[in-house]
């Protein structure tokens, strides 16, 4: 009895086991977990988008510029607070779901239907560049240059005239 | 044979060229007040400073070549060949100070890959770059789409310079009698169709949940990209970014409306409805599209047990009809192809790309006009076999008006499909020596060549210089159409030895 209830939770433990994958990996090796449990790791970057009680967010490695779309839940997608983008670090998130490389509810879209999100790591404000003293100055310098180029072009067009 | 350039010739094609550089000096300050709207303020310094450099060059070219005078067709094919690399190299400039390209000849990739419409990127971290910069690479593709010396057109050439220059570009139709109203033309119905679409899809993007500040960002530059065919996108997932069926279905038609000619747009505009079933290339290029798809689907789907029809019809034809009317869109992604489609649904992609859309669009390829005169050829011949000896058959075709085929269009016509097919063959086989397989670096070459832009997955920041080298010239001669690039040629050996 004991060894079956062993036998039974290896089984059920075998067919939800998550793995934890890079999002790489699930574009170079996508047979291997197609339409199986993983979790992923990322930045949600871009927008919230979607119907009203299923949201669609992208979700792209820290490392690299591989990036997927996630279905998840209405509630889950109100947990997000910052979303990647110029001079915004997304939130960085794990999301446990199922992997679809061609997903027959969406038309054939590479996703994960998410089951679970959690927040790794909150988001926020990048530092953006300020205005360099070199770039004004080389844009005075240029400024003058060119009023000289035009200045003479225009004596020398008057002059041939 | 191009005979040799004088002094002269050199002092005409050095002035227009300037003059064309102050004119992209106007379009860099654009960029300037999407920096001020998104307070982007290091960046609008960008293209302020490569605004000025572009002012200071041409107003120094005109200055050493003051003269203004009618320009020969060589020296038109040569202005259009050098100022598209100028353009380049410049246009290139605000791209490298964003930091999202590894050196300057990723950000010349990518520079010409916009110019010449064709959509390969070698950016890093697209979803964290700013809207000036972003703007500028989908603004691009609008400059180049509608034809850098169409902007010329518009500002500076005048009589018989501007439709030498026009033809150079790879445009042979003049729509309107005066080449000028036919630019005015191309940019009014441009311009129309910018507008509607961009509410369009800005409206959409809301209804989906981006925020109207972005909706209308990522309208306008889809439109851009997507007019001109050249299927640059605001993130770096392309359209799959949106997970939308409206948005796919909306894109694919701005995108066959943009491979079309402006000659059957025209049509359209002045009421002349018949000449959508009475063009001859217009028919050709839907029956070519629904045939490429047709067997593309059959590749796609054989020996998989667990297809979804509706789904892979949908990515199927959405890239065929991105692959054929040149702008690379995507609602997958590079590793699909390599999963999911076979050899045989791949060869009929790059068929699709190699093809192209319609004669004077934005879309690049053999194009539609030309595969459409080589069938009446073959038609012809076997008329000519099963006809008396004495008898003349005489070919016409309807497009826009009744033409009567000629043996020189027909040589023209078949030296321009046989010299893309060699550049695809050639830039296959270099990519084959630098150890990628052949039908993948055959598909890459193509869609640079073509100027389409989908992509196997060969194209990236760590790809061998060498062949970001290759496909930077099969872009630009695959969007000049080759003559004009035979001129510029021999315009090299002349600056050694002027007569």
């Amino acid at each position: 009895m004991k060894k079956s209830f062993l036998i039974f939770l290896f089984f059920i433990f075998h067919i939800y086991a998550f793995d934890l994958v890079r999002i790489k990996e699930l574009y170079e090796n996508a047979e291997k977990f197609d339409k199986k449990p993983v979790i992923i790791e990322g930045e949600v970057i871009g927008d919230i988008m979607g119907k009203k009680d299923e949201k669609w967010i992208n979700v792209k490695e820290e490392k690299g510029d591989f990036a997927i779309g996630v279905v998840v839940s209405k509630e889950d997608a109100l947990k997000i607070e910052n979303l990647g983008r110029y001079g915004i670090k997304g939130d960085i998130i794990r999301v446990k779901g199922i992997y679809n490389t061609s997903c027959i509810k969406h038309q054939g879209e590479r996703d994960i239907h998410a089951i679970k999100i959690e927040i790794i790591k909150r988001g926020g404000k990048l530092p953006i560049p300020e205005i360099s003293l070199s770039k004004i100055i080389s844009t005075f310098i240029l400024l003058g240059i060119t009023y000289l180029i035009i200045l003479l072009y225009h004596k020398k067009t008057k002059s041939l005239q | 044979m191009i005979p040799q350039f004088s002094r002269e010739d050199l002092k005409g094609i050095f002035h227009y060229i300037g003059k064309l550089i102050i004119a992209l000096g106007y379009l860099f300050l654009v960029p300037v007040f999407v920096g001020l709207i998104y307070k982007e303020w290091d960046c609008s310094l960008d293209f302020i400073i490569s605004s000025l450099l572009s002012f200071s060059f041409g107003y120094l070219l005109i200055f050493l070549y003051p003269e203004e005078s009618d320009i020969n067709w060589r020296q038109a094919m040569t202005i259009t060949s050098i100022i598209w690399l100028v353009y380049m190299f410049l246009g290139a400039f605000p791209l490298f100070l964003s930091g999202h390209y590894n050196s300057y000849l990723d950000s010349c990739f990518e520079s010409m890959s916009a110019l010449a419409t064709t959509g390969l990127v070698l950016v890093r971290d697209l979803d964290h770059m700013a809207y000036t910069y972003n703007f500028w690479r989908h603004f691009m593709c609008f400059i180049g789409g509608q034809g850098i010396v169409l902007v010329g057109l518009l500002i500076f050439f005048k009589g018989a310079s501007a439709f030498k220059i026009y033809v150079g570009e790879g445009r042979e139709e003049k729509i309107l009698p005066n080449v000028v109203q036919t630019a005015k033309f191309i940019w009014l119905v441009s311009i129309c169709y910018l507008i509607i679409f961009t509410l369009v899809l800005g409206f959409i993007n809301i209804l989906h949940g981006i925020p109207p500040s972005r909706a209308f960002f990522h309208a306008l530059c889809i439109f851009m990209a997507g007019w001109d065919t050249a299927g640059f996108a605001v993130q770096s997932q392309n359209i799959t970014y949106y997970h939308s069926g409206i948005i796919n279905i909306i894109t694919a038609l701005i995108v066959i409306l943009g491979a079309l000619s402006f000659g059957l747009h025209y049509a359209v505009w002045t009421g002349k409805f018949r000449e959508i079933l009475k063009n001859y290339e217009l028919k050709i290029f839907l029956i070519s599209i629904m045939l490429l798809i047709f067997f593309s689907y059959i590749g796609y789907i054989k020996g998989k047990e667990d297809t979804d029809f509706v789904s892979s019809f949908r990515i199927v034809s959405y890239h065929i009809i991105s692959g054929h009317t040149g702008v690379g869109y995507t609602n997958a992604d590079s590793y699909h192809f390599k999963h999911h489609w076979s050899e045989f649904s791949l060869a009929f992609l790059i068929i699709a790309m190699g093809l192209g859309g319609c004669s004077c669009s934005t879309s690049g390829g053999i194009k539609m006009l030309r595969i459409g005169l080589f069938l009446k050829e073959i038609k012809k011949e076997i008329k000519e076999f099963s006809s008396p000896f004495s008898t003349v058959i005489v070919e016409k075709f309807h497009h826009i008006r009744d033409i009567s085929i000629s043996d020189a269009q027909i040589k023209t016509s078949i030296i321009i499909v046989l010299m893309y097919i060699i550049t695809y063959l050639l830039g296959g086989i270099i990519g084959s020596f630098l150890g990628y397989p052949f039908l993948y670096s055959l598909f890459e070459s193509t869609s640079a060549c073509a100027n389409v832009g989908l992509s196997v997955g060969i194209t990236n920041p760590s790809m061998p210089n060498i062949l970001k080298i290759v496909y930077i010239i099969e872009m630009w001669i695959g969007r000049l159409e080759f003559i004009s690039i035979f001129v510029f040629i021999k315009f090299l050996f002349s600056l050694r030895s002027p007569e």
